[in-house]
């Protein structure tokens, strides 16, 4: 029952209940067709069994004398005799020993003929016996008496050809009846199931039209009691679906305006802040152009002064020393500043080409290896790689120098600097330095790539606080990323990410193998 | 003038007497209906009457019992009959034989059922043989008189009403052996007839003759001979003996013919020499 709700349940009602009700009909007029066929076959039984019986009663009758006579000739004769009547198939007539008198059978002419065929059974039959055989004939065997004495018995069967031309217009009238009632039942089922589930069909389509929130109604006050309570669920649906949807409208109309507003109110802010930083870029392009003047003056005088040692004692050449250092100092800031300033109003010009990774990396690590020298770190450089990148030669120096610079200045002493570098999807090369330092807490990492956010003077290194926002910039501006990954206590991985030149990609996919082990 | 008168009227009258002649009656025995009889006997007696331009006039019987009785008495001038009535004849009132068939010879058969493991008459011993009634003459008297020869062969007769039904006895199995001829065995439809078997024939009779009163004038006798004989020399006289079963006639002789059959015809019709 399961299965069979689970099969139905891919159709729609109609279809479901028009399944049903043609399975049961058909099972029922099949089981009324049956039924019928067997009381017609068993009528018509009945109706040859009596008329054979008659039959055989009326030719015993007629040839009772001949048998107590043994005039067997003219029993032969008067049994060919019958050959008009086509019930008869065969007679056989058997004497009191159960020997055969005589014998006739339809030929293929269709005339009773003498077969000539002389037995003698071992058997005597006393009691009137029917015999039903498959083939629809019956075989009636009928004891003969004459004057009180045993003469044997008749033999009789009836034609097959009569009963199965019977049988063949019972199983024809039959199919044709349970075909009428079938036909009968189906056109009433289905108009009935038309008519029942015409409101149920109608009640489906407006359904569907509800969630369009028209709020109409449909009205089937003539239909069924479920119908009716359907229906009023479905108009109490629709009315409220429609003022939901009505106050809803409404409501987003209005937020709609109030986004608007907003939307308005951000972009001024944002034109504000937007001229706000091009007037505080202005302002520190001008106030740098203003100070490197002066300060180029004073380092000018101070290193004069510096090469005139001999004329001052000690501790005023320590002062010239501290005026050139911190002199050195305020120019590297400034000329950060103009260098952020220019990335930022978009004044940088960069001059994209093939650059040998290699090259520049050994490059880099030549220049600041005094440097790490002299905290004793060591340099580990694990790039060995033929790969160019699209970039411009200045600023990707720019980068690299200063994260090495952060790398060694994070460093531990007797730390190490490891230079890797691996292929990655895009056609990009990613290039990371890790230092041996203290690592970086998520707090930390927050405010990395903050301009004037230093970490210096956390750790009291000195520094200008914005190489990294400047390395951001640049890797930004060359189509890449820059990011880190850190562990406290272990140290932190300074990578970015660049385009490869168009040359390598065809050597990347020369060489699927080593990519892969990269990747 | 009432003398010349009755003189004239007697002479005419002697004149008529004396020119009408005597007419032969011919009979034939009642082997079949008198209606029969007559539809195919009766062109053959015209024939006769014409051709020989005697006066021969059919007599049928509806009974065996009243032929019997006239060839016993002698009143009939010719017939044609079995040859045991023949010979009854030719001995009780010397009727000579003057035309046979040459065709065939009556001879009695003894059929039993194929495969019953009996193929001889003295295994009838004891046995029921079914004859086609009492009187059949080769089928009833001459098997008979032949079995009676041998007394050994002590069998119980059984009388049926038709050859068809003597036959019948045999298969249906209420008779052991049937009595009966070549030519009502050949009549049976194959399928019963392959199931019987001949075990015994009879030493064949000529058929039958046409048998004329010694009173009858010799010449009379001799017209009719010569003239049946010419009817075979045409096809319509053999179309006329066809039809009464008279194939081929040849002149008959008692001694020759049927004189050694004699026993035979008195055993079986010694009722007729009373």
């Amino acid at each position: 029952m399961k299965y069979i709700n689970k099969y139905l349940n891919k159709y729609n009602l109609e279809t479901q209940l028009t399944i049903v009700f043609l399975v049961i009909s058909t099972s029922v007029i099949s089981i009324f067709g049956t039924y019928h066929y067997y009381d017609q076959i068993h009528s018509l039984k009945k109706a040859k069994q009596e008329n054979l019986y008659a039959l055989a009663q009326s030719i015993t009758a007629s040839l009772k004398e001949d048998i107590y006579s043994q005039n067997y000739s003219s029993i032969e004769q008067k049994m060919q005799g019958l050959n008009e009547i086509g019930e008869i198939y065969q007679i056989s007539l058997f004497n009191s020993e159960g020997a055969t008198i005589s014998e006739v059978k339809r030929d293929n002419s269709n005339n009773l003929i003498p077969t000539y065929r002389y037995i003698k059974k071992n058997i005597l039959i006393t009691k009137i016996k029917e015999i039903f055989h498959i083939n629809d004939q019956l075989t009636l065997q009928i004891p003969v008496s004459f004057a009180g004495y045993n003469l044997g018995w008749i033999e009789i069967i009836s034609s097959p050809k009569k009963i199965q031309n019977l049988k063949y217009n019972i199983i024809k009238n039959t199919i044709l009846l349970s075909l009428i009632i079938l036909i009968a039942a189906l056109v009433t089922i289905f108009s009935f199931l038309k008519i029942k589930l015409k409101p149920l069909n109608q009640l489906a389509i407006f359904s569907k039209k509800i969630p369009e929130a028209t709020g109409n109604k449909i009205n089937m006050l003539n239909s069924s009691s479920e119908i009716r309570t359907l229906m009023n669920s479905l108009n109490w649906a629709s009315e409220r679906i429609y003022h939901q949807q009505k106050s809803l409208t409404e409501q987003n109309t209005l937020l709609e305006t109030r986004v608007k507003d907003r939307t308005k109110e951000l972009e001024d802010a944002k034109q504000m802040a937007e001229k706000s930083n091009m007037a505080k870029s202005e302002f520190l392009s001008c106030m740098s152009h203003e100070l490197r003047t002066p300060l180029n003056a004073i380092l000018g005088f101070a290193q004069i002064l510096e090469l005139d040692s001999y004329k001052f004692d000690d501790n005023e050449n320590d002062n010239i020393k501290e005026i050139i250092y911190a002199g050195n100092n305020l120019l590297e800031l400034v000329n950060k500043i103009l260098d952020l300033t220019k990335i930022e109003n978009g004044n940088m010009d960069l001059s994209i080409e093939d650059i040998s990774i290699n090259s520049i990396i050994n490059k880099c690590v030549t220049l600041i290896k005094p440097l790490a020298n002299k905290s004793n770190l060591k340099i580990i450089n694990n790039i060995d790689s033929n790969y160019t990148v699209s970039a411009d030669l200045m600023s990707l120096k720019q980068i690299l120098i200063n994260l090495l610079n952060n790398a060694i200045k994070y460093n531990t002493v007797n730390g190490s600097i490891y230079l890797d570098s691996e292929i990655i999807p895009d056609n990009r090369l990613r290039i990371s330095i890790k230092d041996t330092g203290q690592g970086l807490d998520l707090n930390d990492i927050s405010q990395l790539f903050t301009p004037f956010k230093r970490l210096n003077s956390k750790y009291n290194i000195e520094g200008t606080g914005i190489g990294l926002i400047i390395s951001k910039k640049l890797v930004e501006q060359m189509s890449g990323a820059i990011g880190v990954e850190s562990t406290v206590g272990e140290g932190s991985t300074f990578w970015f990410e660049l385009e490869l030149s168009s040359n390598n990609i065809t050597k990347i996919s020369t060489t699927p193998v080593r990519l892969a082990s990269r990747l | 003038m009432k003398y010349r008168t009755v003189i004239l009227i007697i002479t005419l009258l002697y004149t008529v007497n004396i020119n009408a002649k005597n007419t032969f009656i011919f009979a034939r025995a009642p082997q079949l209906t008198p209606a029969v009889i007559s539809k195919t006997w009766t062109p053959f007696i015209n024939y006769l009457s014409e051709s020989t331009g005697e006066n021969i006039s059919l007599k049928v019987y509806a009974s065996r019992v009243d032929f019997e009785k006239d060839i016993s008495e002698g009143k009939i001038d010719l017939f044609f009959g079995n040859p045991g009535y023949s010979i009854i004849a030719h001995k009780k009132h010397g009727y000579i034989p003057i035309i046979r068939s040459s065709r065939k010879l009556l001879e009695g058969i003894i059929v039993t059922r194929k495969g019953n493991g009996i193929n001889s008459i003295k295994q009838l011993s004891g046995k029921t043989i079914s004859f086609p009634g009492k009187n059949a003459f080769a089928a009833s008297l001459l098997i008979r008189y032949h079995l009676d020869q041998n007394p050994d062969i002590a069998y119980k007769a059984k009388y049926a009403k038709s050859h068809d039904d003597a036959y019948r006895n045999v298969l249906v199995g209420t008779a052991t052996a049937s009595a009966g001829v070549m030519r009502t065995l050949e009549r049976e439809k194959k399928a019963l007839r392959d199931q019987l078997q001949i075990i015994y024939t009879t030493p064949g009779i000529k058929s039958h003759p046409i048998m004329v009163h010694p009173a009858v004038p010799k010449t009379t006798r001799q017209a009719i001979q010569s003239q049946i004989l010419k009817l075979s020399k045409t096809e319509d006289g053999n179309k006329l003996l066809k039809s009464i079963k008279l194939l081929k006639p040849v002149t008959a002789n008692y001694e020759e013919d049927y004189k050694q059959v004699e026993q035979f015809a008195i055993n079986a019709y010694k009722h007729m020499l009373k």
